[in-house]
């Protein structure tokens, strides 16, 4: 099998490389989100409330005994402060016994990746205020925060590429008006314009309503973005000469735009979808940060920071900040990605 | 079998939406000719002369402002031969699905019928016939432009219109596809409108050469004839600026004054006079209409001759 | 006796491309002596272009001149290796005493700034002149490619020219700093026939007046039988055949050179009458490999030993050429 010279060139770049198999670890810790995470995103702990990260142990009284943690004691119960005791340990073991949850949604199971062995909670990265596990709230808050972009960016494509590829391809005063509309729409103030349309949705809808509703709001100022994008490029193809060759032999325009002028901008559509997704994210997050987006008990990244709000919570329990890091993370992951595929789809970049 | 008359085109000089410019570039000003079955109309002449122009109107991509363009109805189908086999060909698509494409859009095959045609197809341009699963970028220039002839003759078109289809290729390869075309030509009974910068080229490959400067045809006759007897003063200078291997012929040191003819500004007369060596005032005012000189079939729009 | 002005030897360039390593230029040796014109001659991966950019250091990532190749340029009395200059040294050089001019003139010129003043620029560059000077220089020069109107064209941008125009300006520009070698790669090939007679005529002009060398680098043999001295004729990277112009077309020893001169098209061959040679075969592809005779694929002198082991070169009355099986 010969790999395409965009394949060779994508490989080179380590850091395009690395961001795209953070990305993919990301993905695949939503899919398997139950098993990974040792608790329910809602399970709490009314005694553990802010308790901090557990530091993993292996060594106990100079003697090697496995990985395990030692257990906090509440120190004070009104500031919600806590102190090891260092006599009281708690083994970490694989495959524990805890929650039921369904694995991909249908098989249902008790076994989590790990867990102590005693059924104490663990909190790697620390609890919050109601007592609950940060790290699985983390995961499974990835599940809208990641899919939250896609199906927003694939939603905009859909209608950029239908917009944006009829106004390109028929030109004249259709196009005109079309791309008059579209920098309108590009003009508006993204995130407020978010906020305005987040304030005319009624409030007494469902969880899943929501997650609709919020994916199309982010979508709408993303797809006249695309469509601009799209329509420039089947401006500079719909003149190609094998389009012309196309229409000569009597082939159709619908035929011809889908057949000879989308395929080639199948590299661009990947480019626009990775470069997209970040901002996308961003705008959920920005939105449930302000209590706008996704609300309890769904659990997102942009929700999971509007608990770190007050400084004084930041500044006695910081470990309210880890999805913070997760968000820039992905961001971060995405772009270098986008910029790595963009140097290797360019023929003229090395 | 095929007729055009009087083919005029105007492009309107427009700036942008708003613009009310009347500058027009005068790019086709008044076309005739006949060509016949099986025969090949070669037309010769730089850039700007209007030869694209022509292929354009002919084939309706560019429609043309007035005159007429008639086909004998066993005819209707036109093809064309783009210059550049590396901007013809779709670069996503398989090469059994571009050599057939013409047969699909016309209904006559099926979509189970395209890799056995495509085969005969390709063996048909001289490529081997197995490799209709390939991709445009796994072939040379000569290779592509093989596809491209064989996307042109698939539909069995009347007439092929074959707009500099070698001057993009290297020169060990043109010669290849010059032979395909004349051999093609015997076999499938096509008729060919030639179009090249290169009046060998041109000379070699056609049955009646046209000369074409600022959009008129200045000068027409059998290849042998014109090279022979050129009647134009500017197709005088087209053969003796065309290089010529082996005959020493210091095209270096001809003597050409003047520049290519302003298409936008129009001036009344003979659009070659400001080049042309042998000018009188006649030429500055009127046009001399294509006319017939002594010999049949040789026809020249020169006052030296009318 | 005429004295070599650039000896270039061993010249190997090779571009790393991410899927595999392509020798653009395979161990060239030549020689360009002063007053003389130098065709080199080759189709689409034969190196002509790249043998020229890597005269001139001009090879970018992912490309490489090998670092045993010499290419010595006379300075003074005696040589200096360029494949050994730093970019500045090399900075001096270029457009001072080597010059090049280009298929496209309108890529060379920048849109934005007027043609008077861009002609001159290489003479500021190189400190010899203010930009008053150097204005008035361009204006000069711009006389000298018989410019007509020349003081009044010096103020157009380049797109109010016609592409005879621009190229007789990238010749005044290429010529400002009296360059000992001017390198000419395709410069008629955008151009119309009578526009090539007409640029062909001045390049001939000014060659003869100042006495530099000029390489005319082009694809089509015929241009070059009386405009150069000499020919070098070069197949996927490889000199094939070096001899005096006319020695060459007349009388040509690779049988490449033969094939190729029989398959060009010339006025007087007709339909029906002649039939024009066709070279079986196409131009190898970048990075192909090549174990004998790079044209042995294609030719009709082809023996076992050709495929199998590449010749070397042969010297004899002033001609070279790689074959085996060369006519005499």
């Amino acid at each position: 099998m010969k790999h395409s010279i965009p394949y060779l060139k994508f490989k080179r770049k380590k850091l395009g490389m690395l961001c795209f198999w953070i990305l993919v670890v990301l993905y695949l810790s939503f899919i398997f989100e139950g098993f990974l995470a040792p608790y329910q995103p809602n399970t709490k702990f009314k005694s553990k409330s802010y308790q901090p990260p557990h530091a993993i142990h292996l060594i106990h009284d100079g003697k090697f005994i496995g990985p395990f943690v030692y257990e906090y004691e509440m120190a004070n119960p009104f500031y919600k402060k806590y102190r090891t005791d260092w006599t009281v340990i708690h083994k970490l073991s694989l495959f524990t016994k805890g929650d039921e949850y369904r694995l991909f949604g249908l098989i249902p199971s008790k076994t989590h990746l790990f867990g102590t062995k005693d059924g104490e909670p663990v909190f790697l990265l620390g609890a919050d205020r109601l007592g609950r596990d940060m790290l699985s709230r983390i995961i499974c808050g990835a599940k809208i925060s990641l899919t939250i972009g896609f199906v927003s960016i694939l939603t905009a494509l859909l209608g950029g590429i239908l917009i944006g590829g009829i106004s390109g391809y028929i030109g004249g005063m259709t196009d005109w008006s079309i791309m008059r509309c579209c920098e309108v729409i590009i003009l508006l103030p993204t995130f407020y314009f978010f906020l305005f349309l987040r304030s005319i949705l009624p409030a007494d809808i469902t969880p899943g309503q929501k997650f609709l509703f919020i994916t199309l709001i982010l979508a709408i100022p993303s797809w006249a973005g695309s469509a601009r994008g799209i329509r420039n490029w089947v401006l500079s193809l719909k003149n190609a000469d094998y389009v012309t060759a196309a229409k000569l032999s009597g082939v159709k325009s619908l035929p011809i735009l889908l057949r000879h002028i989308i395929p080639q901008i199948r590299s661009i559509l990947i480019l626009d979808i990775t470069l997209s997704v970040p901002g996308v994210i961003l705008g959920e997050a920005g939105l449930s940060f302000l209590n706008l987006g996704i609300t309890e008990p769904s659990v997102s990244w942009g929700m999971l920071m509007s608990a770190a709000m007050d400084i004084n919570v930041l500044k006695q329990y910081p470990w309210v900040l880890w999805p913070a890091f997760v968000i820039i993370l992905t961001v971060f992951c995405f772009f270098t990605l986008g910029y790595s595929l963009k140097d290797a789809f360019d023929p003229k970049a090395m | 079998m095929l007729t055009v008359k009087d083919l005029v085109k105007h492009f309107p000089l427009k700036a942008g939406r708003f613009s009310s410019s009347e500058e027009k570039i005068h790019a086709l000003n008044g076309v005739s000719f006949t060509l016949g079955k099986k025969k090949t109309l070669g037309i010769v002449g730089e850039s700007g002369c209007g030869k694209s122009t022509l292929a354009k109107a002919i084939l309706g991509i560019k429609p043309p402002d007035s005159g007429s363009v008639l086909l004998s109805p066993a005819d209707t189908r036109m093809q064309y031969i783009f210059q550049d086999p590396y901007l013809s060909l779709d670069p996503k698509m398989q090469v059994k699905d571009i050599i057939t494409e013409p047969m699909r859009a016309a209904g006559m095959i099926t979509k189970r019928e395209v890799a056995r045609e495509a085969e005969r197809l390709l063996e048909l341009v001289g490529l081997p016939k197995d490799w209709g699963t390939k991709y445009p970028h796994e072939f040379s220039g000569g290779q592509r432009q093989r596809i491209c002839i064989g996307r042109a003759i698939s539909s069995r078109p009347g007439i092929v219109i074959c707009d500099e289809p070698v001057s993009s290729l290297d020169v060990s390869i043109q010669s290849q596809i010059l032979n395909l075309l004349l051999e093609l030509q015997e076999k499938l009974e096509i008729s060919y409108i030639f179009i090249a910068h290169n009046i060998a080229v041109v000379l070699y490959m056609s049955d009646i050469v046209s000369v074409m400067y600022a959009g008129y045809i200045v000068e027409s006759a059998a290849p042998q004839e014109l090279y022979a007897n050129p009647m134009h003063p500017y197709t005088r200078l087209l053969l003796s600026v065309v290089p010529e291997i082996g005959k020493n012929k210091r095209i270096f040191e001809q003597k050409i004054t003047g520049e290519v003819p302003d298409l936008i500004h129009i001036e009344p007369g003979c659009p070659f006079y400001s080049r042309c060596p042998v000018h009188s005032d006649k030429c500055r005012t009127a046009i001399p209409q294509l006319k017939p000189g002594e010999k049949e079939d040789h026809s020249c729009t020169c006052w030296l001759y009318q | 006796m005429k004295e070599k002005i650039l000896e270039v030897k061993n010249l190997t360039t090779i571009f790393h491309n991410v899927n595999q390593d392509v020798t653009a230029v395979d161990n060239l040796s030549f020689d360009l002596f002063s007053h003389e014109i130098l065709a080199m001659i080759g189709e689409s991966g034969s190196g002509k272009s790249v043998t020229n950019l890597s005269i001139m250091q001009l090879i970018d990532e992912p490309g490489e001149v090998a670092p045993g190749s010499r290419i010595l340029f006379r300075d003074g009395d005696g040589y200096i290796n360029l494949n050994r200059m730093t970019e500045k040294e090399m900075e001096r050089i270029r457009g001072d005493r080597i010059s090049m001019i280009f298929q496209e003139p309108s890529a060379s010129f920048n849109p934005l700034f007027k043609l008077g003043n861009q002609v001159g620029e290489s003479l500021r560059l190189h400190g010899q002149s203010t930009k008053e000077e150097a204005y008035q220089e361009a204006l000069k020069l711009l006389e000298q490619v018989h410019i007509p109107n020349s003081a009044l064209r010096a103020q157009d941008y380049p797109f109010q020219m016609s592409g005879g125009m621009l190229q007789r300006m990238m010749i005044a520009q290429a010529l400002a700093c009296h360059p000992d070698i001017l390198i000419a790669d395709e410069p008629t090939t955008a151009l119309d026939v009578t526009t090539q007679a007409q640029i062909l005529g001045l390049l001939k002009e000014k060659q003869a007046e100042t006495g530099m060398s000029v390489i005319f680098i082009t694809h089509d043999l015929a241009l070059v039988e009386d405009f150069s001295d000499r020919i070098l004729i070069l197949y996927a990277g490889s000199l094939m055949e070096e001899g005096p112009a006319r020695d060459v077309i007349s009388h040509p020893m690779h049988p490449y050179t033969q094939d190729l001169i029989r398959s060009i098209p010339k006025p007087g061959m007709f339909k029906g009458q002649d039939k024009l040679f066709a070279i079986p075969g196409k131009v190898p592809d970048p990075g192909e490999k090549i174990t004998g005779c790079p044209y042995a694929k294609r030719c009709s002198r082809c023996t076992a030993e050709c495929q199998a082991s590449r010749p070397d070169i042969t010297e004899k009355n002033g001609r070279k050429v790689r074959c085996f099986h060369a006519y005499s």
